[in-house]
């Protein structure tokens, strides 16, 4: 493998940090650093809050009228179903990475070749190839 | 959650019932069913006019936008019916009139049941098919609507809980009926109701009366000359009306819940086969855009338009179920609330009007 695809430990340090969920500093104005519970809970807000405004449209009637228990409503129903659907995502994702660690314990004999994190060069990997070719016929035997 | 503590029978006494007074036309009905109501200390609720649903809270008077609505929507009024009883919206009358009769029988049940007064009703919804009856020999309305009359008014007293206790019955020979008639002087009037039609009216009473004596009492007065009230009312504390006849067992609180009632009773029934009741999505988008850019020059409904002085911050905790309006209580469903539920296919889109 030639040196120009090599990365050295910083840069893969670096690349493996960089743009990850867990990592991303959290802020209030970007909700993917939200945690996921939060962020999906309030989509589903915002989609309720959505309805409302077209159900009340659609109903010949201003955005404020029965806001208040519709909002409730959407609160509990649509907040709810967020909110556990972000834990359990959470929830899911730890249980997934856990299992794919422990596989990785019980079997390291599958993983050789991310011990070699710059892979292997074609030459390993490929059988070689000699071509024939129409014009050279005398070499063909 | 606080009327499980508010008894209902605590407000009932003696006369907490419904009588309702059925009679001829123009045969002094009215002004009987009025003394008869003072004499026992009830509430009169008067003969059902167009007039009741067809102006609303702005004081729009929908016939003076007649000309901008579709045919089918330009509801007549009596006298519209009058003079033209061969229109086809003669039968869209007479459908609004049963609809609102029935509404008007279910807030007499709970005026009694609310206030423990009892009520005298001028004319009620069992005793409106004498109408469709007659009008069908004069051929005011078609076939086909006169099966779906009949239909609905099963429907209706499907629905309908509690039987008057008492009907009344006052019964003018048909000369009477014309002669005073002709003394009201509508020459409309004098033409569209003629001897046939008021002889098909009392035809149709006679029958009516036998469906009455099934569940209530009756009392039936030949009234070819108004008669003392006070000799009635010595006939009705003679009978015994301390019933409770209970016609669907279980099912009494449909008359404390009249929205619920309506709509299990009067819902959207096809009428494909009824020429004169159908109306073409097209027709119900004009409709909808006369009512917003002339009728009501808003693009919300009754209750909510803030021009004409209604405030939006009152129905900020309205939770209502089986209708939209502002108030919780309506008392016709084809003054104001039949709007509120009023689409077409393209409602949703229409930003033609955006007040």
């Amino acid at each position: 493998m030639s040196e120009v695809s090599r990365i050295s430990d910083e840069e893969y340090a670096r690349r493996e940090s960089y743009l990850r969920d867990p990592i991303l500093p959290f802020t209030w104005f970007n909700p993917y650093t939200w945690a996921p519970h939060y962020r999906l809970s309030s989509a589903g807000l915002g989609m309720g809050l959505l309805l409302i405004y077209n159900y009340n449209r659609f109903m010949k009637r201003p955005f404020t009228v029965s806001l208040v228990p519709q909002f409730a409503v959407a609160m509990v129903s649509l907040g709810g179903v967020g909110f556990f659907w972000g834990k359990f995502q959470a929830h899911y994702r730890k249980l997934e990475a856990a299992y794919v660690d422990h596989y990785m314990n019980l079997h390291p004999e599958y993983y050789d070749q991310f011990k070699d994190r710059a892979g292997r060069p074609y030459s390993q990997i490929l059988e070689p190839w000699y071509p024939r070719r129409g014009y050279y016929p005398k070499f063909d035997e | 959650m606080l009327n499980v503590l508010d008894d209902t029978k605590a407000r009932m006494h003696a006369n907490s019932k419904l009588i309702v007074v059925e009679g001829s036309v123009a045969c002094g009905k009215s002004q009987f069913a009025q003394e008869l109501a003072d004499s026992l200390d009830m509430l009169y609720m008067p003969d059902f006019r167009m007039e009741s649903v067809l102006i609303d809270r702005y004081g729009n008077d929908m016939r003076d936008y007649y000309h901008l609505f579709p045919k089918v929507f330009r509801v007549p009024d009596l006298n519209m019916f009058f003079k033209s009883p061969l229109d086809s919206t003669s039968a869209v009358m007479q459908d609004r009139i049963q609809e609102c009769r029935w509404e008007q029988y279910m807030n007499a049940l709970a005026h009694i049941l609310n206030t423990g007064q009892g009520v005298v009703l001028d004319r009620s919804f069992y005793g409106d098919h004498v109408f469709a009856n007659a009008m069908r020999a004069k051929n005011y309305i078609g076939e086909e609507y006169f099966n779906h009359y009949y239909y609905m008014r099963k429907r209706g007293d499907k629905t309908i809980p509690l039987m008057p206790h008492l009907f009344i019955y006052l019964k003018a020979p048909v000369e009477v009926s014309l002669r005073n008639i002709q003394k009201r002087g509508n020459p409309d009037e004098i033409k569209t109701v003629d001897e046939t039609y008021l002889k098909i009216v009392e035809a149709s009473y006679t029958d009516a009366l036998k469906e009455f004596r099934r569940y209530s009492h009756v009392l039936a007065y030949d009234w070819s000359t108004p008669g003392n009230t006070d000799s009635v009312v010595a006939d009705i504390e003679k009978i015994e009306m301390d019933f409770y006849h209970e016609k669907v067992h279980g099912e009494v609180t449909r008359a404390t819940n009249k929205i619920f009632a309506r709509i299990e009773t009067f819902p959207n029934v096809l009428a494909h086969e009824v020429s004169e009741l159908y109306y073409t999505p097209i027709e119900a988008q004009e409709m909808i855009d006369a009512m917003q850019k002339h009728v009501l020059k808003s693009r919300y409904a009754h209750g909510y338009i803030k021009e004409r002085g209604d405030d939006l911050m009152k129905p900020l905790m309205n939770f209502r179920f089986g209708h939209s309006m502002p108030e919780i209580w309506y008392e016709y469903y084809w003054k104001e609330a039949w709007y509120h539920d009023f689409f077409s296919l393209s409602s949703a889109i229409n930003a033609q009007y955006n007040h």
